[in-house]
């Protein structure tokens, strides 16, 4: 199974975001954390059951990815231009800053 | 152009009120999202994949100077200075933020625009022929017609939870500007024999993913019976259109599925029902609507 990352849109404004490490929402998709399902046995639900209790955030599902090197990857097109942004001109979107 | 009356002032600031407190609730947690979700669809209010967008309609692709102003004025505002006018005249705003659309909604009910049935499974934004008013090749203005279209559209009971989204055209001209054989309905203006004034009727044409050109239902339909009519083929899809499956819902479907004869049959028998009811239009309903459209110094895109 592709590595996931879990992701949704913050309630407020509506920005796409990832879950990192520390179960912190960002909304850089080089700061996620990717779960390897496999290697690690881990539920994804329990992690976003839990996350979905916070009402900051809308539309929580998972993405498959892969690494290259530091790099995250989507593997569907739409993840990968969901997370960069909209694709006319790169300044259009919000630009990736932590929350 | 069209002036809200009372009843619209009344329906547009009570919905905007609503909204008003349903966007508090679904921020202090009291709403959850499955609950908001309906609510901000009514109002126009999309998720898309980068933020939220809002919708607002521009009803047959007509406004004034003021609203022109408002809507730039929106735009630097809440947004990033821009909007994207829509091939179906509407106006969307890309990255409105969920606490501002309220004051976004009630900027816009001041200059009589709204958001209201700009999504959702309902009878969408009425367009027209961006030249309509001022087209050498029409048999009459449609906007009035259109106008009719909206005020019996607006929050109709009978048809806000249609099988899928309702799209209607209307042109006056030959030249179709207003690609009325790609709306669930289309209406072409124009006179018969007897030089009586009436419409073409073009059922179940749509772009999207299944694309469609729509199929004649009437050759000649008067303007009297454009509100009955209407409401028969209205009625006819809310009660034999898909439901099950959201690909297959839309009424180019149905016809596909039903073929042009039966279902012009079905709309025929069902509006032998209604024909002669309160829908009928008068010549003098018709001619007072008329009236507010003898203005100049208005906008078309």
């Amino acid at each position: 199974m592709p590595l996931q990352i879990i992701t949704a849109n913050e309630l407020c404004i509506g920005k796409v975001i990832y879950l990192n490490a520390s179960n912190i929402w960002v909304d850089n998709l080089t700061l996620a954390r990717a779960y390897d399902i496999d290697k690690e046995g881990i539920d994804i639900s329990n992690i976003t059951n839990e996350v979905i209790k916070n009402n900051n955030v809308i539309g929580i599902y998972t993405i498959s990815v892969r690494q290259n090197g530091n790099e995250i990857i989507p593997i569907s097109m739409k993840e990968r231009i969901r997370s960069l942004g909209p694709t006319v001109t790169p300044n259009m979107g919000f630009l990736p800053n932590s929350l | 152009m069209y002036r809200y009356d009372e009843f619209d002032n009344v329906l547009v600031n009570q919905r905007l009120q609503q909204f008003k407190g349903q966007v508090a609730r679904r921020l202090s947690g009291e709403l959850t999202e499955d609950e908001f979700k309906p609510l901000r669809l009514m109002n126009g209010l999309y998720l898309q994949l980068h933020a939220y967008m809002l919708r607002v309609a521009i009803p047959y692709g007509t406004f004034n100077s003021r609203q022109m102003h408002r809507l730039a004025h929106i735009a630097r505002k809440y947004d990033k200075g821009y909007g994207h006018f829509t091939t179906r005249q509407n106006i969307q705003y890309n990255w409105p933020k969920l606490e501002q659309v309220p004051d976004i909604l009630r900027e816009l009910a001041e200059v009589e625009m709204h958001a209201i049935q700009t999504s959702g499974n309902c009878i969408r934004n009425t367009t027209s022929d961006p030249f309509a008013g001022a087209a050498i090749d029409e048999v009459e203005d449609p906007r009035p017609y259109c106008e009719i279209i909206r005020q019996w559209s607006s929050l109709h009971p009978e048809f806000s939870y249609l099988p899928r989204k309702f799209k209607i055209a209307v042109t006056g001209a030959k030249n179709d500007r207003a690609a009325i054989k790609l709306h669930d309905i289309g209406l072409r203006l124009k006179r018969n024999d007897a030089g009586e004034l009436g419409f073409e009727v073009y059922v179940g044409g749509g772009l999207g993913r299944t694309p469609m050109i729509g199929r004649k239902t009437r050759n000649f339909l008067k303007t009297k019976d454009m509100l009955s009519y209407m409401e028969a083929i209205l009625r006819i899809y809310n009660l034999i259109g898909r439901r099950d499956n959201k690909y297959k819902a839309r009424i180019k479907i149905l016809l596909h599925e039903t073929k042009l004869e039966k279902l012009t049959r079905l709309i025929e028998q069902e509006w032998q029902k209604i024909k002669d009811g309160d829908l009928s239009l008068s010549a003098s309903e018709i001619a007072a609507i008329k009236k507010i459209f003898h203005c100049t110094r208005l906008y078309h895109f």
